[in-house]
């Protein structure tokens, strides 16, 4: 019996993947557990196995194209076997997996993801250590996952086999969320929506208890444009028991732009019309259900709302990309039947779709305008004699914001919004830094340590902190925090972005302690080895791009720290002294600060007291 | 090599395998003495005498069932039905004797005979001796159906009509028998069940048989003064159908036209039609274009004779039409 492999449902709010790479080809033999296609969701991209073992008998989809969960997308059996029509409609276990019957959930064996720190809400499985079917003692690691500050390797709660893990990697989940099960190699595996939240994590609830919801029936908003939110039902086209084929136009949908035909994304019987004509809805939200004659079709769904590319192929591309790739090179608009479908031979068909061209924008030249063979030859053709000017086509991609970089830039926006940030600038004069430097260290060789003037620097902060305690202090919303510590955060190129590592207690270190400290956590930083207590803490931070020979430059306040300092590279400059030019060692140093909590002249004595430490490295000793 | 008619060619053909082989004879309404209103059959009498060339009762019902009779008791009749018309008068024989004896008695008793007719317009004849019914035959099971359109064809596929052990109904055109071909001196056999492509080309494949062929290649002529390169695909016979070659030349030029004289409705350009969009569809890059006869009685009159027949002008018309981009409709 052939087997159907469906758009797997690889989160709880995955509606739709794209099959962006076939691993395989008609014909081709897979094993069970083998890799057939890579898709892509709205989060990541996932090589996804096949369900059984055989012949590839059939691919239903082409690369590229964005599908409802559940869609059969190939068929996998023996060969010569009678090859199913997909229907869509059917019940999709793939979709349906997570939402298994609901047995009595207990929480031995369920791993959840955990809160890893106070402001932690959620976090990234960046690598599951265990596939399913393995076994795991309790302790050992499970999972890698991500915070907004590192990444950690989480130990499994329980002893037992993997028998179910509920998120692919490269997921960010609440914190809360279920993420394994662990159990005896009968145990039922409990469905992830009937577990309570282990922590009262609100995100980790909502999704607990969001319905299973069977999106391949439904009929969505489609998003039309990058910037297009939400839609008009303009006009149905299709009464409800009405049967409607794939493709053909369901609905006039009314953006802010423009008026569009949109297809279906099904074939069946309109069972429901959720919107009158004239009503506004928000893209990826279902307007109609489709199914077999016969089907109940649900109540209005209540479904996230969130702008998702829609599941259903309007009648102009949905995605944008696409448009602005073909609308470069053709320019044309494609003769349509009066339902909408485009005029194209199948000769034409075949080749775009072995070519990759999207029909929509090419001008058919064959009969009744239809679009033949040579239209997509000659537009192939155009393509690739085109003087490249010609055929660079802007393109715009979409990285989704992940990991530290979506964590960044969070915390910069919220740190420009919620600060009032300005700075000071001063030369300081490093002649003596460095004679006093090579001293240091002549005398700490011997002991295998190397002091950095970037260790002098913290120092010189740390002492120049406690003198000036408001330069120290956190702003919060009960006012301000002072900190009888100084905590120095250095602001490290990591593999993963930027990271902050925090040496604690400067100000009570000696010079070899402090050096000693700092190197041990930079290179926890470079390795990628951060623990979120190594980032935590921070009451001021030192930012160097002088290894970069950048001379000057402003930083962004840390939050909640009042100052951050900008150090710039040491270079030899011509200085004026008593009268004399003379070449000096000069540096530049940039303080950053939050003019809430200090003013112009106090953050001014600060930098100052820092100047003075650093030209004058003696008095740190006293 | 000599060229020679397309009723030479026929009378030839017999004239051979009467010498080759004893069995054979010929029989039907005045082949004898005149040699056949076509005169297909001339000369046959002075060589091969009356009881091997024999005049008929203006009965077809006899000369069918004589002839079916004889093929069933070991001769090989070549029967000459004289207008495809008049097939009507023995259909029951074609349609339940000829065509079922081998299948009723499981291969015992096959009946290998060929029953030459003629059929087409083009002499004012009328409604009633002008027709093209070669869809009544290929529609019946049994019966293999040739329809040759050159001297050359005519003479190797009658040959091989004649050696076949199964009844074959062999449609020759009334507008074709003055047409002159080249024909080798040597013997040569044409296998039935293979077309012949009539000229080679790139653009649309142009499927015909009979005399539509000719009016297949003078339209190709002026489409390759318009750049379009026609090929001309002959059938030669209908069943077997050589779907090889078709496949072979749609592959190539993604356009159809099915072009004959016979009524477009249920004519046999429609299961040729049929098959190619079933199997080959995903090679067509137009629309399956035919250009056949009007579903109308043949008229009388000269004009309308013409105007109701495929013409090089409608084909060519089709032809740049799918090739070209046109409308359907003007």
């Amino acid at each position: 019996m052939a087997e159907l492999f469906r758009m797997p449902k690889l989160g709880m709010d995955m509606e739709e993947g794209i099959v962006v790479r076939w691993l395989k080809a008609e014909g081709d033999t897979v094993d069970k557990g083998e890799a057939l296609a890579e898709i892509e969701t709205d989060k990541s991209s996932v090589e996804v196995e096949s369900p059984a073992s055989g012949t590839v008998l059939k691919l239903y989809c082409g690369e590229d194209e964005a599908l409802p969960c559940g869609t059969p997308i190939a068929c996998i059996g023996a060969p010569g076997e009678a090859i199913p029509e997909p229907t869509a409609t059917e019940a999709a276990p793939a979709a349906t997996s997570v939402a298994a019957p609901a047995v009595a959930a207990t929480t031995d064996g369920i791993f959840y993801m955990p809160k890893l720190g106070m402001d932690m809400e959620e976090g990234i499985i960046t690598r599951w250590l265990k596939t399913e079917g393995d076994t795991v003692t309790k302790g050992e690691a499970l999972a890698e996952i991500e915070t907004d500050k590192s990444s950690v390797e989480v130990e499994s709660p329980a002893t037992g086999i993997v028998r179910k893990l509920y998120y692919a990697e490269e997921e960010a989940l609440p914190c809360g969320t279920p993420i394994a099960f662990i159990g005896g190699a009968n145990d039922p595996i409990p469905d992830p929506a009937s577990l309570t939240a282990a922590t009262a994590a609100p995100a980790a609830q909502e999704a607990a208890t969001a319905p299973a919801v069977d999106t391949s029936i439904f009929f969505c908003m489609p998003k039309l444009g990058m910037d297009m939110e939400e839609g008009i039902v303009a006009t149905w086209l299709k009464a409800e028991g009405d049967t409607v084929e794939k493709g053909e136009a369901l609905a006039e949908i009314e953006t802010d732009k423009s008026v569009v035909t949109a297809e279906s994304n099904l074939s069946g019987v309109v069972l429901k019309i959720y919107y009158l004509e004239g009503e506004a809805v928000p893209c990826g939200e279902p307007i109609a259900a489709i199914g077999p004659a016969g089907t109940v079709a649900p109540e209005k769904p209540v479904m996230a709302a969130q702008p998702t590319e829609a599941p259903a192929t309007p009648a102009a591309p949905a995605a944008p990309v696409q448009v602005a790739r073909t609308e470069a090179k053709t320019g044309g608009v494609a003769a349509r039947t009066p339902g909408g479908r485009i005029k194209a031979s199948p000769r034409a068909r075949r080749l775009a779709a072995e070519k990759g061209v999207e029909l929509s924008n090419l001008q058919g030249t064959g009969m009744d305008d239809r679009i033949i063979e040579q239209d997509v030859l000659t537009y192939l053709e155009t393509a690739a004699n085109a003087p490249a000017a010609a055929v660079r086509v802007p393109e715009e991609t979409i990285v989704p914001l992940t990991g530290v970089r979506k964590v960044t830039a969070r915390r910069m926006r919220q740190s420009l919004q919620n600060a009032a940030q300005t700075n000071h600038r001063v030369d300081v004069d490093v002649t003596n830094l460095m004679a006093f430097r090579k001293q240091v260290n002549a005398r700490l060789e011997k002991d295998g340590i190397k002091v950095s003037i970037v260790d002098i620097l913290a120092m010189s902060c740390a002492k120049a902190l406690m003198e000036n305690p408001m330069a120290n202090a956190y702003l919060m919303d009960d006012g301000l925090h002072m900190h009888n510590y100084a905590n120095i955060g250095i602001a490290c190129d990591t593999p993963k972005g930027l990271m902050v590592p925090v040496i604690k207690d400067v100000d009570i270190l000696s010079l070899p302690q402090l050096s000693k400290a700092s190197k041990a956590i930079i290179n926890k930083a470079r390795n990628g080895e951060l623990k979120p207590d190594d980032m935590s803490g921070g009451t001021f931070t030192i930012s160097n791009l002088g290894m970069y020979e950048i001379d000057s430059f402003t930083a962004v306040l840390n939050p909640p720290e009042t100052c951050i300092l900008a150090v710039g590279r040491i270079a030899d400059r011509v200085v004026a002294e008593n009268g004399q030019m003379v070449i000096r060692p000069m540096m530049n140093l940039c303080l950053t600060y939050d003019h809430q909590v200090l003013d112009g002249a106090p953050a001014a004595q600060f930098l100052q007291t820092i100047k003075h430490y650093i030209e004058n490295p003696v008095w740190l000793m006293l | 090599m000599s060229t020679i008619m397309y009723r030479e060619a026929i009378a030839a053909a017999l004239a051979e395998e009467m010498r080759r082989d004893e069995k054979v004879f010929v029989m039907g309404e005045d082949v004898a003495i005149t040699g056949g209103v076509f005169k297909a059959t001339k000369g046959l009498l002075a060589e091969f005498g009356p009881q091997r060339v024999r005049n008929t009762p203006l009965s077809e019902c006899a000369i069918a069932g004589v002839a079916t009779g004889a093929a069933m008791c070991g001769a090989r009749p070549v029967a000459e039905i004289m207008h495809v018309d008049f097939i009507g008068c023995c259909f029951d024989i074609v349609l339940n004797q000829m065509s079922k004896m081998c299948y009723k008695t499981n291969g015992q008793v096959t009946v290998p005979m060929v029953l030459r007719t003629q059929g087409g317009r083009g002499r004012s004849n009328g409604c009633t001796q002008s027709q093209s019914l070669e869809s009544l035959f290929t529609h019946i099971p049994g019966l293999k159906v040739v329809m040759p359109s050159t001297p050359y064809d005519a003479k190797g596929l009658l040959k091989t009509a004649i050696r076949d052990n199964n009844p074959v109904i062999f449609i020759e055109h009334k507008g074709l028998y003055q047409t002159k071909g080249e024909v080798p001196e040597e013997e040569y056999l044409i296998p039935l069940g293979k077309a012949d492509v009539k000229r080679q080309g790139k653009d649309v494949t142009i499927i015909s048989y009979s005399k539509s062929v000719l009016m297949a290649l003078d339209a190709a002529k002026e489409l390759e003064a318009k750049g379009i390169d026609a090929e001309v695909l002959d059938l030669r016979s209908l069943v077997p159908l050589d779907f090889e070659a078709i496949t072979e030349s749609v592959r190539k030029t993604g356009r159809v036209i099915i072009t004959h004289e016979a009524c477009e409705r249920t004519g046999f350009g429609a299961e040729v039609a049929a098959q190619i969009a079933d199997r080959l569809f995903d090679e067509l890059d137009a629309p399956i274009l035919r250009v056949c006869g009007a579903n109308i009685p043949v008229p009388n009159a000269t004009l309308p004779e013409v105007e109701s027949a495929p013409t090089v002008e409608r084909l060519v018309n089709a032809a740049v039409c799918i090739c070209q981009g046109g409308k359907r409709n003007g």
